[in-house]
């Protein structure tokens, strides 16, 4: 049943009824571009595999309450967006530990163009450098596909302060990224290191679900 | 920007003419102003250069945003693909009791030995199963001699490790095995378990021969009693009663490894 040729629906419906290898392949057929989420709405590689991990075993437990009618890919992407978003929400409620400011960049599969390679290596660098508040909109929303509703949702904020959010967020990635060179307008972009939320600063960045 | 060239602002703050903020640009691109808002701003602001080419670039950084999804992602690394495997084929090889014990039993049953064996070996070889791909990791990463078949239980030449490499991939590569070696008699294992604190009635989730810096030993994957996690105890050929005999301990799985020694 786990065939390569079997559907990402045929190893849902296989493992629910007990086959003990579909889901392993289920993971296999995604890990890759799941990690990348992961990755890059994390930044810290060794949080992002245990989101990872728990977004997995979730999935797995979860797998017989799976309907068809939805994709399995949005399906898994969800549990995972879910798990990491859990995981700032922990590491919110600990506020002696410092958020890193900085993480790797997210990878970039080797044999794609050069040229391509390097602009999503830029890319994803200056997103990294995005404070989280505005990164993890602008990754749900502008990377990811979210609808600003549905992304409002997973993070528990007004649709207004997601959108408020991304657009500070891309003002600052156009101006890292080189598209904005207009001095008198690169002027008026908030510095990309501050810290300020566009709300006035002290909010929480995530309420509860 | 100064007070000098502060463009007029409508009465709700938002500048009415040019030079427009950039971050008042990005709200009205995001769809943050309010409707009556934006609907007066619109008409003026594609009327100025200046303000289309920042919106422009805001356009530009949002496709080079979703170029990252639409890109091939760079593969997990190893070690934590091995790990998520076994996690996967520990959850796996909990769920197995449930689904071999599934027909329904009027009474309760006696328990056949021999069919105890069968369903303890039959989730050993689903644990294996699951593990295909991690224990093709750890061909990459451990010296296999040739001749050795990574995910099969049964009796094969001895797993070649050396220090440092005893880890989640190791577990990758020796969980589902049964090769006791000098430890096949029950209460010399039991002996050698009980001389390394191990409850001997803990049921190893695989057993292998290995050489670990060239010294002969048998590796023993024991289960934690947490989630995904696993103590990889390797000891010598001579371990007995009064004589551990250790070379390695590590508890892997769950967390990053820890040595346990």
């Amino acid at each position: 049943m786990t065939a390569a040729a079997s559907t990402d629906a045929d190893l849902i419906a296989a493992h629910a009824n007990g086959d003990p290898n579909a889901f392993g392949e289920l993971v296999r057929r995604h890990r890759d571009r799941m990690w990348a989420v992961a990755l890059r709405t994390l930044r810290d590689p060794e949080e992002a595999a245990d989101a990872l991990q728990e977004a997995f075993i979730s999935a797995f437990r979860a797998a017989s309450s799976f309907r068809a009618e939805s994709q399995v890919t949005t399906w898994l992407h969800r549990i995972v967006v879910n798990a990491c978003l859990d995981r700032i929400r922990r590491r919110q409620a600990r506020p002696t530990v410092p958020l890193p400011e900085t993480g790797p960049g997210e990878p970039v599969a080797a044999g794609d163009d050069m040229a391509d390679r390097e602009t999503r290596l830029v890319v994803a660098d200056a997103l990294a450098s995005l404070p989280e508040e505005q990164r993890v909109p602008i990754v749900l929303v502008d990377v990811e596909g979210y609808s600003v509703a549905d992304t409002a949702k997973l993070l528990g904020i007004a649709e207004g302060t997601v959108k408020s959010r991304c657009a500070r967020g891309r003002a600052k990635l156009a101006k890292v990224l080189g598209h904005l060179r207009n001095p008198s307008a690169d002027a008026n972009v908030p510095d990309g290191t501050t810290q300020m939320g566009p709300d006035g600063g002290a909010t929480r960045f995530l309420e509860g679900r | 920007m100064t007070g000098i060239d502060r463009p007029p602002h409508s009465r709700g703050g938002a500048p009415m003419g040019p030079p427009w903020p950039v971050d008042v640009l990005a709200d009205l691109h995001a769809g943050v102003l309010e409707p009556e808002v934006a609907q007066q701003l619109w008409p003026r602001v594609r009327q100025d250069p200046d303000a289309v080419a920042v919106l422009d670039a805001l356009d530009a950084t949002r496709a080079e945003l979703s170029g990252l999804a639409a890109a091939r992602p760079a593969p997990m690394p190893a070690h934590f693909a091995a790990r998520l495997d076994a996690a996967i084929a520990a959850e796996a090889a909990q769920r197995a009791p449930m689904r071999v014990a599934a027909p329904p039993m009027p009474i309760a049953p006696v328990v056949d030995l021999a069919r105890a064996r069968r369903k303890r070996n039959q989730r050993l070889g689903w644990a294996t199963g699951i593990l295909v791909a991690a224990a093709a990791v750890a061909v990459a990463v451990i010296s296999i001699p040739r001749g050795a078949a990574p995910g099969t239980p049964s009796a094969t030449a001895p797993l070649t490790l050396h220090s440092g490499q005893v880890n989640g991939v190791t577990l990758a590569a020796a969980i589902g095995h049964t090769d006791y070696g000098p430890f096949a008699d029950p209460a010399r294992r039991n002996a050698c378990l009980a001389a390394n604190h191990v409850d001997p009635s803990v049921t190893p989730a695989g057993v292998m021969r290995v050489t670990l810096d060239g010294t002969p030993g048998v590796l023993f994957v024991l289960p934690t009693g947490r989630l995904a996690e696993y103590r990889l105890l390797v000891v010598g050929d001579n371990c007995d009663t009064g004589n551990a005999n250790q070379l390695d301990s590590v508890t892997v799985g769950g967390t990053a490894a820890t040595p346990t020694r």
